[in-house]
């Protein structure tokens, strides 16, 4: 049957820990705004489901990676490095297409 | 769903081309003495406090979370913006009672409304209300010629405040609703001046609510005038003097499909349908809302779509003296009657198809 907008309890707690994992791997503060969402994605050779996160650093500063999983299966270790932060930042017209 | 509604925090977006007056529409909802706190978010402003509301500035930001997809776009300032108002709110614990976003001029609505779907944390805490186009009369026939962002903004809309009517003659207003009915006939038109529309029209919506969804469109969730089950009443087109030859279709090229089928529909085909529909071809049908009479149930079907993100859920069942029917608006761009309509027909159930011909009408 037809889905809605709204995520299952199990997917919104995997959404939220991947948000506080997040946090804790870049060193972000409490209020610093993450995002975290699972995505179905259309294009040729995408998995048909992965997670997108992106969070922001500075007011005009956007970091974002993606993990090619479900919410419920990422792990701690899919996350990239602390010391990779400053190379998820997204460069306006720059963003690539993985 | 209304029930949790209820308790989100309700968002009001403001769209409209440049000088369509949505600033007007804004400031009237702030001055007005309704006694509720907003927080405003504003394209280029900073964030200043005027009385109890709070007025943040953004620059926009489209987060392409698939390269090139639209469907995968969402408004990154929005997404940072709103975690911080929500946080801060939270830690003040003084809440805001509403939230409005007024897009600039040439936004492109879809990224804006898919923020709040798309983000499980916004979706789980405010409810998006309405896509309150605000449009001048004066202008709108030639904007819709030679903007897209202008024909997005009427595809989206929930509702239009067809502004300036002051400035235009009786007959080019009756043109350009009927223009901008075919375009999107599921959202009602306010006629203002100076955006003097009833705010109690514009705010309190529930234009995203599903349990709303077929009280809001009265006149277009209904056969059509000729079709069984059609109820002659104000929303009946014919009374209007609705003449589809003569409207501006060729100035535009969004524009919407409606498609009736008075044979019951299988769900578990219709559903399958609908998910493979907006999937593939979410990028070109910006909405869709429709009703479902679905054999085996007495309940009615309902769905909404915005891109590729489809939500549906059986509604209260059909009363014993009320019509049974399916009826599904698509808008979009390139849509194709004829395969739609052969989608549609072939979700009919199989029981329905050997004792009732089929019923898909225009």
């Amino acid at each position: 049957m037809l889905a809605t907008f709204g995520k299952d309890d199990a997917k919104l707690q995997a959404l939220e820990r991947i948000r506080h994992w997040t946090r804790e791997r870049f060193g972000l503060g409490a209020d610093a705004p993450v995002f975290a969402a699972e995505v179905a994605c259309a294009l040729p050779g995408c998995p048909p489901l992965e997670t997108v996160i992106g969070f922001w650093s500075d007011e005009s500063t956007r970091h974002h990676f993606k993990v090619f999983k479900r919410a419920e299966e990422v792990t701690q270790d899919d996350l990239p490095p602390s010391w990779l932060r400053d190379a998820l930042v997204v460069t306006p017209g720059a963003e690539c297409s993985c | 769903m209304s029930a949790t509604a209820s308790r989100k925090i309700p968002v009001t977006v403001l769209t409209g081309y440049l000088g369509a007056g949505k600033t007007t529409l804004l400031n009237r909802i702030l001055s007005e003495d309704h006694g509720r706190r907003y927080a405003v978010i504003v394209n280029e402003f900073g964030a200043i406090g005027i009385d109890n509301d709070l007025i943040v500035g953004t620059d926009e930001e489209l987060f392409e979370m698939n390269n090139g997809c639209i469907c995968c776009t969402v408004r990154g300032d929005l997404i940072r913006t709103l975690h911080t108002l929500l946080s801060r709110a939270s830690g003040s614990g003084k809440p805001f009672d509403a939230i409005i976003v007024e897009t600039t001029g040439l936004a492109d609505p879809g990224p804006v409304a898919q923020t709040f779907f798309v983000d499980p944390f916004l979706h789980s805490r405010l409810a998006l209300d309405s896509v309150t186009t605000v449009v001048d009369a004066k202008h709108i026939l030639a904007r819709l010629h030679d903007s897209r962002e202008a024909q997005e903004q009427i595809a989206f809309a929930d509702q239009i405040v067809l502004n300036k009517t002051d400035l235009v003659a009786p007959e080019e207003l009756e043109r350009i609703e009927r223009t901008l009915g075919e375009m999107n006939p599921l959202a009602p038109i306010h006629r203002a001046q100076r955006s003097n529309v009833p705010l109690d029209r514009v705010l309190g919506r529930g234009g995203f609510d599903l349990e709303r969804i077929v009280s809001l469109e009265p006149g277009f969730l209904v056969p059509a005038h000729g079709e069984a089950g059609h109820v002659h009443d104000e929303h009946c087109a014919h009374d209007h003097g609705v003449d589809r030859a003569s409207s501006d279709r060729h100035d535009h090229n969004v524009h919407s499909v409606a498609l009736t089928s008075h044979t019951r529909m299988d769900a578990q085909k219709v559903s399958a349908w609908l998910a493979q529909l907006t999937q593939t071809r979410g990028a070109d049908i910006l909405r869709g809302k429709g009703i479902i009479d679905v054999a085996g149930d007495d309940r009615r079907l309902v769905f909404q779509s915005v891109h590729m993100l489809l939500e549906g859920d059986f509604q209260r069942p059909w009363k014993t003296d009320e019509a049974r029917y399916s009826r599904i608006v698509f808008i979009g761009r390139h849509l194709d009657r004829d395969e739609l309509e052969r989608g549609f027909r072939a979700c009919a159930a199989a029981r329905s198809r050997e004792l009732e011909p089929a019923g898909a009408a225009p």
